[in-house]
């Protein structure tokens, strides 16, 4: 469905804080943020004839041109030039252990610490799904990947966290130690 | 391993860790960036180029910078660009106007409101100044100017001062009070309303209190009135005190 001109931008405006949130994860400056989505903003003007609504959703849409956006100005390469290498692979052969869910109760400022040190792809992915609450469909169609895709990231975004916070949850007793 | 074979995710848990450990769940646009996009999209340039069909799925990626459209749309841009300036430099020209849709959040109102409260209840931590001719330490302190207006001859007598947050940014706050009335002045900064903010104002009327400001340099500088004054009253003692801005 091909929407009028100022129906898209009302629909597309409704969703500036969004963009907002997830580029200022994915390029951590305000500055860097709002320029992004502007640009981001001038280039769905730009293409506001090719959006079909039923194809997309407004919002995984503009997600996408950010995202597009972003990797071809290349700040990806500058903040994680290994990021992508592990994507494909199995995610039953990683060493996930995730930690029991009553482990994270009182754990934000590690979960934060931790949440931050990650790759730009699981940040982003881990946001979208928990900040924005998007579902696997519409992260897949942001981020330009298959769904199968946002659930490996999803996976071994969690992993990660879980080994990162490992050490300490065992500290604080919140899980028993690991035999050595 | 294909994409396929991967088990579909889901943690409640770890949704709801990282909802409660990460900043700026609720984090909004900046007022700055949102009336740049909004007049994007009113301008000629959205107009124009909207109407040039592209590819969503290459629109990221294509040589956008060296294409016609792109070149049409920067002069749009610049047309509405300058028109924008044409418009400033008439505003400049024009009697001070109030406009509330530079205003501050809901939540930033009550919490300055709650400010004046807590510092009239003596629920506020401890002033730090106590005559108005030591306020500059509180420029220091903030390394920004502060509103310090002599009040006296209008009957309100300076109560104290400190640095205290509000909304978590620093804001020098001073306490005048007259008979049971008290008020609040207080120096925040005004990144708070956006970047080209120099000049702007607001008021509003928060759960009975009426709130007024303008925006100078960095600072912003408010005056929450006293319960029972109104806002007329709070915006004109805000034009008569407006330049009493103390630096360090």
């Amino acid at each position: 469905m091909k929407l009028p001109a100022d129906q898209f931008q009302t629909l597309a405006m409704e969703q500036m804080d969004v963009l907002y949130r997830v580029a200022r994860r994915m390029v951590r400056s305000d500055h860097a943020a709002e320029d992004l989505v502007q640009e981001t903003y001038l280039r769905a003007f730009r293409s506001a004839d090719s959006f079909n609504l039923e194809a997309f959703g407004i919002r995984p849409w503009l997600l996408r041109i950010m995202h597009n956006l972003n990797v071809s100005r290349g700040m990806r390469e500058k903040k994680q030039p290994k990021a992508m290498e592990d994507e494909q692979l199995d995610v039953a052969a990683v060493s996930i252990e995730p930690l029991p869910a009553n482990a994270l109760e009182g754990m934000d400022d590690q979960l934060k610490q931790a949440f931050e040190g990650l790759g730009e792809e699981y940040r982003t992915v881990l946001h979208l799904w928990a900040i924005e609450e998007l579902s696997y469909k519409e992260i897949a169609d942001a981020l330009d990947v298959p769904i199968g895709t946002v659930m490996s990231r999803l996976h071994r975004a969690r992993g990660k966290l879980s080994n990162q916070l490992k050490d300490y949850a065992q500290r604080e007793g919140r899980i028993p130690r690991s035999r050595e | 391993m294909s994409d396929g074979t991967v088990p579909p995710f889901d943690d409640p848990a770890l949704k709801a860790a990282l909802r409660r450990a990460l900043p700026g769940t609720s984090l909004k646009a900046p007022a700055s960036l949102r009336e740049k996009i909004a007049a994007m999209a009113k301008g000629d340039a959205a107009q124009t180029v909207a109407r040039m069909p592209a590819s969503a799925d290459v629109a990221g990626r294509i040589g956008f910078r060296q294409s016609a459209g792109y070149k049409v749309m920067v002069a749009a841009v610049l047309l509405v660009g300058f028109g924008f300036l044409g418009y400033q430099l008439y505003t400049m020209n024009q009697p001070t106007k109030y406009d509330s849709q530079t205003a501050l959040s809901d939540e930033f109102y009550g919490q300055m409101v709650a400010a004046r409260e807590q510092r009239e209840s003596g629920n506020a931590t401890p002033d730090t100044v106590t005559a108005l001719d030591q306020v500059k330490t509180l420029s220091t302190e903030i390394s920004r100017g502060v509103f310090a207006p002599d009040l006296k001859a209008e009957g309100w007598a300076f109560g104290g001062a400190a640095v205290r947050k509000i909304g978590g940014y620093d804001a020098a706050q001073l306490y005048y009070t007259k008979g049971d009335q008290s008020i609040l002045l207080v120096s925040l900064p005004s990144k708070l309303l956006g970047s080209g903010a120099e000049g702007a104002r607001y008021d509003k009327v928060v759960a009975g209190t009426a709130i007024a400001g303008f925006a100078k340099g960095e600072g912003l500088f408010c005056i929450i009135g006293a319960k029972g004054m109104g806002v007329d009253e709070v915006k004109a003692m805000l034009e008569r005190h407006g330049s009493s801005i103390v630096r360090m």
